[in-house]
């Protein structure tokens, strides 16, 4: 038997490497940046690019797709070599990998400062750059599979499935959300609307969690750290279980952002549900990694790289104990639109992939330039400075959601608010806020630290590449228990699915039934088990055994786990038209004006700080007005419901001020809102608007189902014009002098619709379409009365 | 048959059975985890990652 020499290409992990800690650093300064402006508003100072509301989108793409993207890529890169005693199949694609994945990052970097956003949370990326995604993924998947298909190990270990469900999950998400028609080279309007764009860009968001920063994590986790333990994971019969359950289960739980939404319930019952059920595989492969250690806890204490897997596995415990926590609907009533969510992402972020990462580096980069770690005791340094920050971080954030979410809801016994003021109970959480950016800064050093000791330990050495000797073999043709015909005719597949289809006519029945079907899932299992005993006992071989090594396999039925989920809650929304309510004719597409204005609030992303969605609950009724309903969204491409409250709703807003007061509030926030920390927008003033774009976006938009007349398109440079010229004539009298097309004037004429769409209750006679909204009347027109208790607020 | 479906989930009954069936699978594997006897079958994929590089010592 012929043996060959492989050398892995560990030059494009080194890549990697550098890349994810360069831009780690970055985002997380802006990080940093943007957590200070928090406390202290001057740091925004009043310059469009380092506003809060465009530099937010830039830390958060930052940290998820250049330091933990980069950071991924590595470990893959590292470890499926390894694991399929396989060199990638092709050098030309890495590379077109790893610089088409910086451009990538660095088109980000230049657009999403300059207000060139989609306003889709982390989806921000304008179409070019979504397609530029698109193809730099599926050169990744072409150089994994093609790898796959050239293995020298017949097994599939389990980090491969794992990334396996990335490569996958992620295309199908990516393209999925970001469907959008473009108007211009950069800008494009998302092709779903209100309710339906909201579940689709949570279930995106969502699972964009789970399966960038989570399922190629793990997969990492059960490499790297057996690895660095030298001692196998504790049960890799539980890393099969954790795998499937976690992929069905994961891609459920999308809704519970949505929770006490205008969402329908059937979607927020099911989001929360499996949000809970999602508690038990998280814990599992939690487990699998700590008891991993066992017997390894003294080299803990000494080293490092174990330090931070440990603490890593930990964060993610607590991360994914706290998820299903906040996805239960009376929890996330007052948790959500307040900081518990940031603490909640940033122990995820920060402890879980951070750690992991700078584990996973102290491990590496010795081994890929053939020394040792500089610096130890350095690393050990960035350990407590990294734990305490995310400590200090989190527990700012638990303390301030508290606060603030008590603050909202509390009522007097009339019903009325103890604290109508929104901007007071932002000041009572500002010390929370420094605490916070300490917390950051810290876990800032420690990186820098890091990117300094990692340094310093490639300089000691010099760039090797791995290798290993394998035998070369003629390729053995499937045996006839090894075809796809045994795949497909898998008793544990066909048990799974009927076990599924079971649990899903539970919905249909009565309690009885249920609990009769409930049985026959268990009495399955029982079958289900006793046929694998007698199987294992006459030696044939397992469906286990046959899939795990056959990655086209593998690959279709993890894509099967995935998408039931999927289309379970996306389909009905998508296609079912009275899944969202219409009113009919009354229900009235924003004007030329408005829709401008409405572009500039999701180019300065106030969707960062401002909700638009009022939740049923008498406190949010008697701050901000009625609650919000599914139907006043149908025309909102992209949806701007938002996920924080540091200022207040805006759902309710239109009417509720003077024309002069929006002027005023966003020239200089404080002097309508003593104690704001909102950044001034005085650029509005002086900009224009694309004034000649007019007809062309509501023809646009017409073509994504917002129901414009061949007049109102034709007119409606003149129309936006008109309604700009009464905000004008209006602000003129009040001594306030700004030309018809600045933009000032058009966000006014957005943010004074906000709300008024009377098409949530049928009138006797239509008004125009393009009615102009530049009064501002005591109560929005057309509206009912406000909720029982009286709005006895002021909206600051 | 997707609306019938739906309607016919009752907001209290569904979460209620999915949650039990939950903990019954739930308990089902931590027994099969960890009380049932550890199968070798799965050593040999278990020691993959631990197989080290031709020229790959601990760092050195």
């Amino acid at each position: 038997m012929q043996t060959k020499k492989i050398e892995y290409d560990d030059h494009v992990v080194r890549q990697f490497i550098a890349a994810s800690v360069i831009f780690g650093i970055v985002g997380m300064l802006v990080g940093v940046l943007a957590a200070s402006q928090m406390a202290w508003w001057q740091l925004n100072f009043s310059i469009p690019y380092t506003t809060f509301s465009r530099i937010r989108p830039l830390h958060t793409n930052a940290v998820i797709f250049a330091f933990v993207g980069n950071m991924m890529f590595a470990g893959v890169y590292y470890s499926t070599q390894r694991l399929l005693k396989a060199r990638m199949v092709s050098d030309l694609l890495s590379k077109i990998h790893f610089w088409g994945w910086q451009l990538i990052i660095v088109a980000a970097a230049v657009t999403l400062p300059l207000g060139i956003t989609t306003s889709k949370e982390y989806a921000e990326l304008e179409w070019p750059i979504d397609v530029a995604i698109a193809l730099v993924w599926v050169v990744f998947g072409i150089n994994f599979f093609w790898t796959l298909a050239r293995r020298n190990e017949k097994h599939l270990y389990v980090a491969i499935w794992f990334y396996i469900s990335t490569v996958v999950t992620i295309a199908v998400l990516h393209i999925v959300n970001s469907l959008a028609i473009p108007l211009s080279f950069l800008k494009s309007y998302s092709i779903y609307a209100g309710v339906q764009d909201a579940l689709v860009q949570w279930w995106y968001g969502h699972n964009a969690v789970a399966f960038f920063l989570t399922t190629p994590i793990l997969g990492i986790m059960y490499y790297f750290l057996p690895k660095a333990a030298g001692r196998p994971v504790y049960s890799y019969r539980l890393s099969v279980v954790h795998f499937w359950a976690l992929v069905f289960i994961y891609i459920w739980a999308g809704p519970h952002h949505l929770l006490n939404t205008a969402l329908p319930d059937w979607a927020q019952s099911l989001g929360m549900v499996f949000s809970v059920m999602l508690w038990a595989p998280s814990w599992g492969g939690m487990l699998n990694g700590l008891l991993t250690l066992r017997g390894a806890w003294d080299k803990v204490r000494q080293d490092p790289v174990l330090k931070f897997f440990a603490a890593g596995v930990t964060f993610y415990g607590m991360a994914t104990f706290e998820g299903p926590l906040l996805s239960i609907k009376s929890v996330s009533a007052l948790a959500h639109y307040t900081d518990w969510i940031i603490g909640h992402v940033h122990s995820g972020a920060l402890g879980w992939n951070g750690f992991m990462a700078a584990g996973m580096f102290y491990w590496l980069v010795p081994r890929l330039y053939g020394t040792k770690l500089y610096s130890n005791r350095s690393a050990e340094i960035h350990f407590w400075l990294g734990t305490i920050g995310i400590v200090l971080y989190v527990i700012a954030m638990w303390v301030s959601a508290g606060t603030q979410g008590l603050m909202w809801k509390a009522t007097n016994p009339d019903g009325t608010l103890v604290y109508p003021s929104f901007v007071e109970t932002l000041i009572a959480i500002r010390p929370m806020y420094i605490v916070r950016a300490l917390g950051g800064a810290m876990y800032l050093v420690g990186m820098i630290m890091m990117a300094w000791n990692l340094w310093k330990t490639a300089r000691s050495g010099a760039a090797v590449n791995g290798t290993t000797e394998v035998v070369e073999k003629s390729p053995e043709p499937a045996g006839p228990d090894e075809s796809a015909w045994a795949v497909l005719a898998g008793r544990p597949l066909w048990f799974s699915l009927i076990g599924i289809t079971f649990v899903v006519l539970v919905a249909f029945a009565p309690p009885m039934r249920a609990v009769v079907l409930m049985g026959a899932v268990l009495l399955l299992g029982e079958v289900a088990w006793i046929l694998a005993r007698r199987d294992k006992e006459k030696n044939k071989p397992s469906w286990f055994g046959i899939i795990e090594k056959k990655p086209l396999a593998f690959t279709m039925l993890t894509l099967v786990a995935v998408l039931i989920g999927g289309v379970a809650e996306l389909l009905p929304t998508l296609l079912i038209k009275e899944s969202v309510p219409h009113s009919g004719p009354a229900q009235k597409p924003y004007t030329a004006l408005e829709l401008q204005g409405r572009d500039l609030y999701l180019r300065e992303g106030c969707y960062t700080c401002h909700s638009q969605m009022v939740r049923p609950f008498v406190a949010e009724a008697a701050r901000f007005g009625n609650p919000s309903r599914a139907e006043e969204f149908i025309y909102d491409h992209p949806f701007q419901w938002g996920s924080k409250r540091t200022g207040p709703d805006l759902h309710r807003l239109g009417g509720r001020y003077p024309n002069l007061w929006h002027y005023t509030h966003m020239m200089d926030p404080r002097s309508t809102s003593q104690g704001s920390n909102m950044p001034a927008y005085p650029w509005l003033e002086e900009r224009r608007i694309p004034a000649s774009e007019a007809s062309r976006k509501l023809s646009v938009m017409r073509k994504i189902g917002v129901p414009y007349t061949d007049a109102q398109i034709a007119s409606a440079e003149t129309d936006q014009r008109a309604q700009a010229d009464l905000v004008v004539k209006d602000l003129k009298g009040q001594g306030v002098d700004v030309a018809w097309d600045s933009e000032i004037v058009a966000l006014i004429g957005y943010l004074q619709r906000l709300g008024r769409d009377v098409g949530v209750a049928p009138e006797p006679e239509p008004a125009p379409a393009a009615e102009p909204a530049t009064e501002a009347p005591a109560e929005p027109a057309g509206e009912p009365a406000p909720a029982e208790a009286a709005p006895t607020t002021e909206v600051k | 048959m997707w609306k019938t479906f739906y309607q016919g989930m009752d907001y209290t009954e569904l979460p209620l059975f999915a949650m039990l069936l939950f903990i019954g699978v739930f308990v089902a594997v931590i027994l099969r985890v960890t009380v049932a006897r550890r199968a070798s079958d799965f050593d040999p994929l278990a020691a993959m990652p631990l197989q080290p590089d031709a020229n790959e010592g601990e760092s050195r």
